[in-house]
């Protein structure tokens, strides 16, 4: 697939900043800034990334909890101020820092995630089903992970998006663990989770995640048929989790439970690091030079600085009109 | 003015609600021939796309009515049976009360949830349940409960206009019933009651088909007892109009309360702990609860052992005034119950 050289160095930009994001949350949390918990996507930066440089604004995009949402978020242009404000709980964050995971941006046709994994997957099929009564070639992308295919939302909702030929992708980041258990212990057939949608009768396609072009060739098509009005996509991307399930506890997955990963493993995990390898394929394409490569990352860490200074001197929530807050007029 | 069947008085809400605002969809399992009556005409005057017969979904149903809900839309569900609703539970509980609230008002969520319910129709455990309570206990929701033709086809036209998700509790043993119903315009507003009798002795708070059964048995006391009876309806219990109770309360210094909800921690619970804030002193006795006892609901004629029973709401009634005669039911006030 032929690229742009804009686009290649978007995808680059936007890989380093959810990267550079997601660590300035992590380093926060441990400095006792902020108050709430963090569920890291390190490692699975690509996907999210690729999908965002597809998607227009008046598609509907639902996230999940990891990376809470950052990886997706941002490339489909949600400012990084609002996303660490709302962490900090502080006024100026995505829900004026009463949901501090969570956030929305109706305009961008963000509606936040659920606290349930698997949750917002029927959500997203309502979007679809509002984008297919709307008749203006919208798309809705629902993403979620591996552990969410055990829930039987993910099974109802596909159902109903292959009956009804719902513009909708189902995305999902398989990266072998829900929360600290492999998949390997829950999946039994252990092959490839994009069979789930032979049975829906939809086409489906098993991606590396680590390699942000095969993604976004991945998703291009499947975007295409949904616009279309073809019907529902199932795409499998494989990727790979470097932490454990939330920041602040042991990874219980390399530690405990007779070690479902070794720690030699997950460091084998990152020799396959999405931004390196993307870094190569820029040098080799001469799409970029190192220099500029290291500019593209010192810049990153500058935004997220300066977005975390926003989110620290932005004042605290007065006690808002709750009443309102729970009913609309 | 004409009258006509509850059910009747739904499905005319629903086709006016449709032909007004093209945002409005039907969606549940039956939908376009739905159990209770409700659907006539609908499929063939909006189609399958603003009709949604789905498969047995119940959390797809539900969840992907709270997305289209927030992308722009109406939809209106059929749970067939309330009690169904539990395979949704977290779609109810969770999304459509909770998402906007937790996302800091950005979303608005018009929807609502037709849930229809009751027993004394011998259908046992998971088909005869009302809770009203579980819902009432959830900030987030609207709850409507109507009693009347009048007040089915007033308050569902209000749900579908309303911006927020309203669970909508009709009830099963009224769909057959028939009562005045304008043929012009109109709607009933949530939040005010509405008063079923009035009276003077005792003021009895009663919703869905408990009005009906106690309409008939406030006849009774009246005739034979000569006690007058105030029943009072609110119509809706999310938002709830205790202004109306309270003042019903202060006039006739007596309170029942008939519920068709399991007595533990339900609706009267609520509206009796209301009651001793806000107008403990003028009750002259205790107030007096008839409703579900706790245990699930028994099918066929064991069901007339746990679900209030007429003679319990006589006396309940004679009771709070202190009455030792009893008046005898036998034979006159009967339930829908076949056995």
């Amino acid at each position: 697939m032929k690229m742009s050289k804009d686009l290649m160095v978007k995808l680059y930009k936007n890989m380093v900043r959810v990267r550079a994001l997601e660590e300035k949350i992590i380093e926060c949390l441990f400095a006792g800034k902020i108050a709430t918990f963090y569920h890291s996507g390190a490692g699975q930066e690509a996907p999210g990334v690729a999908l965002g440089a597809l998607l227009n604004d008046d598609d509907y995009l639902y996230y999940q909890h990891r990376s809470h949402g950052i990886n997706k978020c941002v490339p489909k242009g949600v400012d990084p101020k609002l996303i660490i404000a709302e962490h900090f709980g502080r006024a100026t964050g995505g829900a004026g820092g009463i949901a501090g995971f969570h956030y929305a941006k109706p305009e961008l046709g963000i509606f936040g995630f659920a606290g349930l994994v698997a949750g917002e997957i029927t959500l997203a099929t309502g979007a679809a089903i509002a984008c297919q009564m709307n008749g203006r070639g919208q798309v809705t992308v629902s993403c979620f992970g591996d552990g969410a295919t055990g829930r039987g939302t993910v099974h109802e909702s596909m159902l109903m998006a292959s009956a009804w030929k719902l513009p909708i992708i189902f995305f999902c980041e398989n990266n072998m663990m829900a929360q600290w258990t492999h998949i390997k212990l829950t999946h039994p057939r252990k092959e490839d989770l994009s069979e789930f949608a032979h049975y829906y009768g939809m086409p489906s396609a098993t991606v590396d995640g680590q390699d942000v072009i095969a993604v976004y060739e991945a998703v291009k098509p499947a975007i295409e048929r949904a616009r279309a009005g073809e019907g529902p996509s199932f795409l499998e991307i494989k990727t790979l989790r470097y932490a454990g399930h939330v920041e602040g506890l042991p990874d219980y997955s390399v530690e405990h439970q007779g070690g479902m990963r070794t720690p030699e493993e997950v460091e084998e995990m990152k020799k396959r690091d999405p931004i390196a390898l993307y870094q190569e394929v820029l040098l080799k394409k001469n799409v970029a030079t190192a220099e500029e490569i290291t500019k593209m990352n010192e810049e990153a860490k500058a935004e997220m600085e300066e977005a975390m200074r926003f989110a620290e001197g932005s004042p605290w929530p007065a006690r808002p009109d709750f009443d309102k807050l729970l009913y609309a007029e | 003015m004409r009258e006509i069947l509850y059910n009747a008085a739904l499905n005319e809400a629903m086709h006016e609600e449709m032909s007004r605002d093209d945002k409005v969809y039907y969606i549940g399992e039956e939908c376009a021939e739905d159990t209770w009556g409700t659907s006539t005409g609908l499929f063939e005057k909006f189609g399958k796309a603003r009709v949604k017969n789905t498969a047995i979904s119940e959390a797809a149903i539900l969840g992907s009515s709270v997305g289209a809900a927030m992308a722009g839309y109406r939809p209106i569900v059929n749970l067939m049976f309330a009690d169904f609703y539990v395979c949704g539970a977290d779609e109810v509980l969770n999304k459509a009360a909770k998402w906007r609230f937790a996302n800091g008002g950005k979303v608005t969520i018009p929807l609502v949830v037709r849930a229809p319910i009751g027993g004394y129709s011998g259908l046992g455990p998971d088909h005869s349940q009302c809770l009203e309570s579980l819902f009432m206990r959830t900030p987030g929701l609207k709850i409507a409960i109507p009693a009347t033709p009048y007040d089915a086809k007033g308050l569902l036209k209000s749900a579908i206009r309303d911006n927020n998700p309203v669970i909508f509790l009709e009830h099963k043993n009224l769909m057959g019933t028939t009562g005045p119903v304008p043929e012009e315009e109109y709607t009933v507003p949530f939040g005010v009651a509405d008063i079923k009798r009035a009276g003077t002795d005792v003021t009895v708070f009663a919703t869905g088909y408990m009005v009906k059964l106690m309409l008939d048995v406030s006849r009774h006391l009246q005739e034979e007892k000569g006690i007058s009876t105030e029943i009072v309806d609110p119509r809706t219990l999310e938002p709830l109009d205790m202004e109306t109770v309270i003042a019903s309360v202060k006039k006739t210094k007596h309170l029942v309360i008939v519920d068709e909800d399991t007595k533990r921690c339900g609706v009267g619970a609520e509206i009796a702990m209301q009651v001793m804030e806000n107008a403990f002193d003028y009750l002259d006795a205790p107030v007096k609860r008839v409703q579900a006892e706790n245990y699930p609901i028994a099918a066929c004629s064991m069901e007339k052992y746990i679900l209030p029973q007429p003679q319990e709401m006589a006396d309940a009634v004679m009771e709070v005034l202190g009455r030792s005669d009893r008046l005898d039911l036998t034979g006159k006030v009967k339930t829908a119950s076949m056995v």
